[in-house]
C-alpha cells in the first residue's frame, strides 16, 4: 500500500508535468506569432538609450511605430543622421539628410557673474522655481540664472559647469535628447548642428540700452556683425543677432567687429571661456 | 430547485460576503499593486475572473480523475500549481494568436496571476468545501467565477477610491501607500457588514 502511493505520486505528477510540458511546446509551435522582422531591424539600428525624445516610451516602441504604423523615420535625436539613414534604408524610404551630421544642444548666454542681479533669491536652487519669483533674480529677463536645471536634467554627462559658473554643453557627449532644452525656463538652450562653430552668445531681445544696463556681455543690436558678414549669414531678430549656420563660412569677421564680444567661436570658448571682457 | 438555490447562495457568498480580498485576505499583492488607476484594475480583474473560472474547471478534473482514483489526494497543492501555471501560459499563447486586441489589454496581467495565491486559494477552497457534493463541477465553476468577480469588484472599488485620493488633501506622512492601506482596512470593515446576509 505504502509503496504504491509513492509510485503513483511519482507517476501521476511526472505524467502531468510531461503532458503539460509537451502540450505547451506543441502549442508554442501552433500559436507562434511571427514578429515583424522589420521591427527588430529598425530596433537594432536605434541607439537603445530609451531617452524618449521621439515621443515614444523607449526605442522598442518607436521601432514598432516606424515598422508598423509608418511613423516618421527622423524622430530619433540621439541616433542622428546615421540612424535616420539606416532606418530609411530598412523601410525603403528615400530621404535627404542635411549636411552637418548630428545636432547638439548649445547654451546661448555668457552673462554669468557679469549679469546684474536685482535681488537675492534664496529659494529652491532650481531654475524653474527661481523663474517663478518675478522672472528670476537677474535684471536681464533672458539670461542664465545659474541654478543648473539643465545640468541636473542631462542624463548623458554632456553638461559641465565651466570656470565662470555657467553650464556648458560638451558636444561630443550630447545626444540632442532635448532634456536640457525642456528644463530651461528661459529657453536659452537651442539645438545647433554639430559642425557650427560661430555663435552669438546672448539670448536677450531687449533694446541695446536695456541690455547694456543689465549685463556687460549682451548683444546690443548694433548691427556691425550684420554689415561685416560677407555672405549675409547674420540677421537681426527682435534686437538679437542670429547666425544662419547653414550659410556661415566661418570667416570670423563678425567675431572681430563685435564691440561687446558676444560673438565667439568654439575654439575660443574652449580656450578662454567667456573671459574676454 | 434546491440545487439552483444553493448555487445562487454560493455565488453571492463568494462575491460579496466572503470576498476573497476583503474577507479572506488573499491576493493582496495585486490588490495594492494594480489599484493605481481604474483602467488597469479592470484589465487585471477580467484576467483574474477568466483564470479563476478556468482553474476551477481544470483542478476539479485533475482532482477527481487523477488524484482520487490513485489515493494521492495529499498532492493536491503541487498538482494544482502545476495545472494553473501551464494553463495560464497556454491561455496567453492562444490569446496572443487569436485575439491580439484582448492580449494587448490583458496580456501584461496574465503572467502576474500565474502564481497568485488567490487563484490557488479558489482551487483549494473548492476542494475543501464543494468536492463530493452533488453538481460539484458546476458549483466549483460558479465559485471560481464568483471569486474572480469579487476580486475584480474589490480591485475596481479600491482603484476608483485611490484615483480620488490622488487629488485629496492628505497629511504628508500618509500620502501614497499608507492611505491605501487605511482605505483597504475601511473597505474590509464595510464588507464585514454583509456577513449576516446568508
Amino acid at each position: 500500500m505504502f509503496s504504491s502511493v509513492i509510485f503513483w505520486s511519482i507517476f501521476i505528477l511526472g505524467a502531468l508535468g510531461l503532458i503539460f510540458g509537451i502540450s505547451l511546446a506543441i502549442a508554442s509551435y501552433i500559436f507562434e506569432v511571427k514578429s515583424d522582422p522589420k521591427v527588430n531591424a529598425v530596433f537594432s539600428v536605434l541607439p537603445d538609450l530609451n531617452c524618449g525624445s521621439c515621443g515614444y516610451p523607449g526605442c522598442k516602441k518607436y521601432a514598432e511605430a516606424v515598422a508598423k504604423n509608418g511613423e516618421k523615420v527622423n524622430l530619433c535625436m540621439p541616433g542622428g543622421s546615421d540612424a535616420v539613414a539606416k532606418i530609411a534604408e530598412i523601410m525603403g524610404i528615400e530621404i535627404n539628410i542635411a549636411p552637418g551630421g548630428k545636432n547638439v544642444a548649445f547654451i546661448f548666454c555668457c552673462g554669468g557673474t557679469s549679469s546684474k542681479k536685482v535681488m537675492n533669491y534664496q529659494g529652491i536652487p532650481d531654475c524653474n522655481a527661481a523663474a517663478l519669483v518675478s522672472n528670476g533674480p537677474l535684471q536681464c529677463d533672458y539670461g542664465c540664472m545659474m541654478y543648473y536645471s539643465c545640468y541636473k536634467a542631462c542624463k548623458f554627462n554632456a553638461i559641465k559647469i565651466n570656470s565662470d559658473g555657467l553650464p556648458e554643453v560638451i558636444p561630443d557627449n550630447c545626444t540632442a535628447c532635448m532634456a536640457c532644452v525642456k528644463s530651461c525656463p528661459k529657453n536659452i538652450i537651442k539645438l545647433i548642428p554639430h559642425s557650427a562653430s560661430v555663435f552669438v552668445l546672448c539670448n536677450s531681445k531687449d533694446r541695446g540700452k536695456d541690455v547694456m544696463d543689465a549685463c556687460t556681455r549682451g548683444c546690443i543690436s548694433c548691427m556691425r556683425c550684420v554689415k561685416a558678414c560677407p555672405v549675409n549669414a547674420i540677421h537681426m531678430d527682435e534686437g538679437l543677432a542670429i547666425i544662419d549656420q547653414n550659410k556661415c563660412q566661418q570667416c570670423l569677421k563678425c567675431v572681430e567687429v563685435c564691440p561687446v564680444k558676444v560673438i565667439r567661436t568654439t575654439k575660443k570658448i574652449e580656450v578662454d571661456v567667456c573671459q574676454q571682457n | 430547485m434546491a440545487e439552483l438555490g444553493s448555487i445562487l447562495k454560493i455565488f453571492i457568498a463568494v462575491v460579496i460576503v466572503n470576498n476573497f480580498v476583503l474577507f479572506r485576505f488573499l491576493g493582496l499583492c495585486p490588490y495594492i499593486g494594480v489599484s493605481r488607476n481604474s483602467e488597469a484594475a479592470i484589465g487585471m480583474g477580467m484576467a483574474v475572473i477568466f483564470v479563476m473560472a478556468m482553474t476551477s474547471a481544470v483542478t476539479w478534473m485533475i482532482y477527481n480523475y487523477l488524484l482520487v482514483p490513485f489515493h494521492i489526494e495529499y498532492l493536491n497543492i503541487i498538482a494544482f500549481i502545476l495545472a494553473i501555471a501551464a494553463l495560464v501560459q497556454l491561455v496567453e499563447m492562444i490569446m496572443q494568436k487569436t485575439s491580439p486586441a484582448l492580449y494587448e489589454s490583458l496580456g501584461i496581467y496574465l503572467p502576474l496571476i500565474t502564481t497568485n495565491c488567490a487563484v490557488l486559494g479558489v482551487a483549494i477552497l473548492n476542494k475543501d468545501t464543494l468536492f463530493g457534493h452533488s453538481l460539484s463541477f458546476i458549483k466549483c465553476l460558479v465559485q471560481g467565477t464568483g471569486a474572480g468577480l469579487g476580486f475584480a469588484l474589490a480591485l475596481f472599488l479600491m482603484a476608483t477610491i485611490r484615483e480620488r485620493l490622488e487629488l485629496a488633501d492628505i497629511p504628508e506622512s500618509l500620502k501614497g501607500i499608507p492611505i491605501a492601506f487605511i482605505t483597504a482596512a475601511l473597505l474590509a470593515l464595510a464588507f464585514l457588514g454583509f456577513s449576516g446576509m446568508l
